[in-house]
């Protein structure tokens, strides 16, 4: 659930390091549950992210989702992409259309 | 296309970096400055492909062919004006971007890629120090209200389209500066702050407001939120840090990344002269291989450790992509970080079993290789 792999361990490998601190650098599992989600009452998605369909918008009428927030731990370019298009669907639902910008969607994915 | 033999005359080349024993008694960038012909030279590598997969590679959808033939002939302005078509914030993914760009440029099929990264941040510093970078202030008001909430590169990126296209923008931050990670995350040597006080201070002047020191539902009612606005666009990250919940993880001395990366931040900001979490005289153990490690990596080193390592559970990366690690998707690659460069040991395929301490504060790690 918290995304972490197992491994099996080597034989007599064991191996004791000095230590005054230890930074734990493992990565960001999701959004934080706080009165913020809490309150606004939005949906997650199964990771535990805020669901949201492909206009960038979550369960509740009218709030959007972008970024790590909706789409889990990622690259700043996507934070940055993901911002343009949010902000693209926002002022559609004002307009009902659009000349910003758009370049990803809620569920694109790197090059694979 | 520039230089139609570029690639053939030229080697990537890349600037280099201020002497380690240097850097170490500052926290400012680590570059020296790149001279301008040598970037011209560098961006005339690029062959402007019928299909350019940097297009694709980048989520923003960069305009790279464009920028790189426009910085090879000279054209600053223009190209200042192709890279902000598609990117709000070129100076912070010129340095922050690990560039799946370049992992997809086709001439890195079989030669070291076009230095697209640095092409982007050249273009950017100059332009900012030329003054070409000013206020686009919107010519209408619509008279929508948005609130955004959570001040890092999405939520800054949404809050400016959207104050450009005449709406009325607020953006609420929880803590007392605007920025998110790129605040208080990543450290003064990577991204010098005033990069981002200088973009801020645009967004300002074209009309993007500013709300530090409130959380939303604490501070400001989800419900006042609601009836204040037409629109709410969440971008609050995902900060809920992995943790490690083996024997002794309660000791004293063990922290998460993140809370040890903003005070030195805030050391830098000039808040405090010390920051609460300092590793002068330490042996640090860094338990991630990642971004945030090196972060780690960079900051303990400058507050003067002892020792660092840096843990990472999974086998060394080749140096070169395997064989199914193909063009032009990310090459997972060794990869070495201008904190790698400056000191600490690395250790792959290692696990930890237990934290051991006395007194109840940390004094080593128990560990296995995997």
């Amino acid at each position: 659930m918290d995304g972490r792999m197992s491994f099996d361990p080597v034989e007599d490998s064991v191996e004791d390091f000095p230590a005054d601190l230890v930074f734990l650098a493992m990565g960001f599992t999701g959004p934080e549950r706080n009165e913020l989600i809490d309150g606004l009452g939005v949906e997650l998605d199964q990771r535990g992210n805020v669901k949201r369909n492909e206009e960038f918008r979550t369960t509740v009428e009218d709030v959007f989702v972008c970024g790590d927030m909706g789409r889990g731990q990622s690259l700043i370019v996507w934070a940055i992409a993901e911002g343009r298009s949010c902000a693209a669907a926002v002022d559609r639902l004002f307009s009902g259309s659009t000349q910003l910008h758009s370049p990803v969607t809620p569920t694109s994915v790197p090059l694979r | 296309m520039g230089d139609a033999r570029g690639f053939l005359k030229h080697d990537r080349q890349l600037p280099d970096r201020r002497s380690v024993p240097v850097r170490l008694r500052d926290w400012r960038e680590v570059y020296e400055p790149f001279p301008e012909e040598t970037l011209r030279h560098q961006a005339g590598r690029c062959m402007d492909c019928g299909i350019p997969f940097c297009n694709e590679g980048c989520p923003l959808g960069n305009l790279i062919p464009d920028w790189n033939d426009l910085i090879y002939r000279d054209h600053w302005r223009e190209a200042s004006d192709r890279l902000h078509a598609t990117n709000n914030f070129p100076e912070f993914t010129g340095r922050l971007c690990p560039a799946p760009c370049e992992g997809s440029c086709v001439l890195g099929i079989n030669e070291p890629p076009v230095t697209i990264k640095q092409v982007e941040v050249s273009i950017v510093d100059r332009a900012w120090a030329e003054g070409w970078i000013t206020p686009l202030v919107p010519t209408e008001n619509t008279g929508r209200r948005v609130a955004v909430v959570g001040s890092g590169p999405a939520g800054l990126a949404a809050a400016q389209q959207l104050t450009r296209a005449g709406h009325g923008v607020v953006v609420f931050e929880r803590t007392d500066r605007i920025g998110g990670l790129l605040r208080y995350g990543i450290p003064e040597f990577k991204m010098e702050k005033r990069h981002l006080d200088r973009r801020l201070a645009q967004m300002e002047a074209e009309g993007t407001e500013f709300r530090t020191n409130t959380t939303v539902g604490v501070d400001l009612s989800v419900e006042q939120l609601q009836a204040d606005y037409d629109a709410v666009v969440l971008a609050c990250g995902a900060t809920q840090s992995r943790d490690l919940p083996i024997p002794g993880r309660e000791l004293a001395g063990v922290h998460q990344a993140m809370d040890y990366l903003p005070g030195s931040n805030r050391v830098q900001e000039g808040d405090d002269l010390k920051a609460p979490i300092d590793a002068e005289g330490c042996d640090v153990i860094i338990i991630g291989g990642g971004d945030t490690g090196a972060d780690c990596l960079g900051t303990a080193l400058r507050q003067g450790a002892l020792s660092v390592h840096q843990f990472e559970i999974m086998p060394r990366p080749p140096e070169d992509r395997g064989s199914g690690n193909p063009w032009p998707t990310w090459p997972l690659v060794y990869r070495v970080s201008s904190a790698h460069e400056e000191g600490g040991e690395r250790v792959f395929a290692i696990e930890t079993s237990e934290f051991t301490g006395e007194g109840g504060k940390v004094t080593a790690l128990r560990t296995h290789r995997v």
